[in-house]
């Protein structure tokens, strides 16, 4: 049995347990895996592992300027030249499902179970966090790629849903603040605001990563681009957007609803304190009147 | 929520109206502290009607509910202020205008105005404490009053005026402590679930209102008429003037972010346990010491004059000397203690749970 984490035994010598971040900027120095094309100007990187840097599988460092980056997705890559080696796909789903070290992968909830596909000799085992890639070493790069390009996005797509999903209890309490509001929402204006931020934050991020996600099949197709569209089609990122869409569309209206009850709420208050001063200044004046004509009234 | 500061200030305020009130009516001594204990009644029923409301609105209770319970309250202790005038100083004085009445008008206004931005309570306060003067000598205050007591005439515009501006206790300027009272708690009683705000702007403004009340009251000899007759007229509590109000509530201030800062937010306070134990049961009985006190001391007064074929006001203010009356008020909170001790800290008795049972 293998430890956590580290590269099964029983595989090919040249099998590589890569540990995979992906960047916005680089600081150089890191072992970048491949770039991400504009607009989204990212770039997977190699990451060591902090507990063990350096002793990656296959031996070949990795350049850490500072502190690494957490890892976000754990690659297996296995060059094979026979596809259909039965043991060596056991071998590799048995390492995709097993935990990440710390009992939970890396997207956090419980352990999903695996798919296997299958494309032009290539063989890919993936499961949120984790995916393994037996394929012809010549291929090998062009596969691990893709994979790593359409894993990205949909461990955002995850990301979000997750994120959405936590942010549902604080939604319903909310609810009652967007048919009206008072003194108590006002205190929470803060609050609000910071969650109403959160959800379009999400929305952005959704309609970043939307195009990519949507994208018609590529026409002559490429081994790459089949990757992306079979990957797509397993984890059903059509409905997910969909739904996604749906729940944002929830809480936009929700918080939008709120902000503008409580906009609502300070404008009439001001309106309001400033008819009561008048009402008290004249009330005031009236008394004064009234005592003035009180000696006048007794008598 | 339950406040110890505020058990505290309330049974201080007890005690004070205790003392002074013996050694009045019994020995017509007015000792130093008088004048101090009613201010801070009022002050604190202020923050008690906040408080209330907030403890309503935790549970739940429509607006409609906590109108119609402080309404209700209101007008309990509105008519218990007449029962008292009647009972304790006889039928003549129906009108004087009590605290009692007082408190129980202030309680219906103060219903109308939780409903309000806090800047109108503030306003409608600095208003009733500067128009005063000026409303006093318009009704030419000392036609009411006569030989230091309040003496109007049965009608009713007198008995207006007399509510309004020159009776014992009137709206104006008393109006001001009470909603003084539930703008501070408003502002410095917030939520368990909230952070605790700052105790500095009330200490500050406490101070504030002392230092310009002591100056103002060292400035009267040399200031000119007009200011002195609209403005500034000493220290005085009947009428109570500007100085009055404004250094009596600079020190409610005071004592109530002191005592917060002392008792409420000070994790150590516990090991008083004990203390506030007393004052939370003196507190919780504040109302019923108030009236009783005045039955056991004023009554017998009436009575023993009537049973010596006199006027029943023969012996007031010169029953007994201020050696006997002081002990005798300090006897009769030792009384009060013992009794409320053997009722236990959380008995309802008395006019408070009578006003519960009817108005809640």
């Amino acid at each position: 049995m293998p430890e956590l984490d580290e590269t099964p035994g029983g595989l090919p010598a040249a099998a590589e347990l890569l540990r995979v971040a992906y960047q916005p900027q680089l600081a150089g120095g890191e072992a970048v895996l491949c770039d991400f094309s504009a607009p989204f100007r990212l770039h997977a990187v190699r990451v060591a592992d902090a507990a063990r840097s350096g002793s990656v599988a296959g031996g070949s460092s990795v350049a850490a300027a500072g502190p690494a980056p957490p890892a976000e997705l754990m690659l297996l890559t296995i060059p094979a030249e026979v596809h259909d080696d039965v043991e060596l796909l056991a071998e590799a789903r048995r390492w995709v499902e097993q935990p990440a070290a710390g009992g939970a992968p890396p997207t956090g909830g419980p352990p999903e179970p695996s798919q296997m596909t299958s494309l032009q000799a290539a063989q890919i085992c993936w499961a949120p966090g984790r995916i393994a890639v037996v394929a012809p070493a010549e291929r090998l790069t062009a596969v691990r790629n893709a994979v790593l390009e359409v894993a990205y996005f949909e461990h955002e797509l995850r990301e979000i849903e997750r994120q959405l999903g936590a942010d549902w209890p604080a939604l319903e309490a909310d609810i009652p603040q967007a048919f009206a509001a008072d003194e108590r929402t006002l205190a929470r204006r803060r609050t609000l605001r910071e969650r109403f931020e959160r959800v379009m934050l999400l929305r952005a991020r959704l309609a970043r990563i939307t195009p990519f996600l949507l994208a018609p099949h590529v026409y002559p197709p490429t081994l790459a681009s089949q990757i992306g569209e079979r990957f797509r089609e397993r984890t059903r990122v059509h409905q997910r957007i969909e739904c996604l869409r749906e729940q944002l569309e929830v809480f936009e209206r929700v918080y939008e609803m709120c902000g503008q009850r409580a906009s609502d709420f300070v404008l009439t208050r001001s309106s309001n304190t400033l008819e009561w001063v008048i009402i008290i200044l004249l009330l005031a004046q009236i008394l004064l009147s009234l005592f003035d004509m009180l000696p006048a009234v007794a008598t | 929520m339950r406040y110890s500061s505020i058990d505290i200030l309330r049974t201080l305020a007890i005690a004070v109206m205790v003392i002074v009130h013996f050694e009045e009516n019994l020995s017509g001594y007015i000792p130093p502290i008088a004048g101090l204990g009613a201010p801070l009644f009022a002050f604190l029923s202020g923050m008690s009607y906040r408080l209330w409301v907030q403890g309503q609105e935790a549970r739940q209770a429509s607006d409609e509910d906590i109108s119609k319970v402080s309404i209700r309250r209101g007008l309990f202790v509105f008519g218990v202020g007449f029962a008292f005038n009647i009972l304790v100083w006889l039928p003549e004085d129906t009108f004087n205008w009590d605290v009692l009445t007082f408190i129980g008008a202030a309680l219906l206004l103060l219903n109308q105005v939780r409903h309000l931005p806090l800047l109108i309570p503030i306003l409608i306060g600095i208003l009733s404490l500067l128009l005063s003067p000026a409303l006093r000598a318009l009704a030419d205050w000392p036609d009411y009053w006569v030989e230091g007591y309040f003496d109007p005439d049965m009608t009713l515009s007198d008995v207006l005026v007399g509510f309004l501006v020159t009776g014992y206790f009137p709206m104006f300027p008393w109006i001001t402590f009470s909603l003084a009272g539930f703008v501070t708690a408003s502002l410095i009683m917030r939520p368990a679930d909230e952070p605790p705000p700052p105790l500095r702007p009330p200490l500050l403004l406490g101070a504030a209102l002392v230092t310009v009340s002591a100056i103002a009251v060292l400035l009267t000899p040399y200031l000119p008429p007009p200011l002195t007759r609209y403005l500034v007229e000493g220290w005085s509590m009947y009428p109570p003037t500007v100085p009055y109000v404004a250094g009596t509530l600079g020190m409610a201030l005071i004592l109530v972010a002191g005592c917060s800062l002392a008792i409420d937010r000070n994790p150590r306070s516990a090991r008083y346990g004990r203390a506030l134990e007393v004052a939370k049961m003196f507190s919780r009985h504040a109302f019923t010491i108030y009236l009783v006190h005045h039955f056991v001391h004023i009554w017998p007064l009436w009575i023993y004059a009537v049973i010596q074929g006199q006027e029943p006001t023969a012996y007031w203010k010169n029953a007994l000397p201020t050696t006997v009356s002081l002990p005798l008020a300090l006897l009769f909170l030792l009384a009060c203690y013992l009794v409320l001790r053997r009722l236990g800290p959380d008995s309802r008795y008395g006019v408070e749970s009578w006003m519960r049972w009817l108005c809640d």
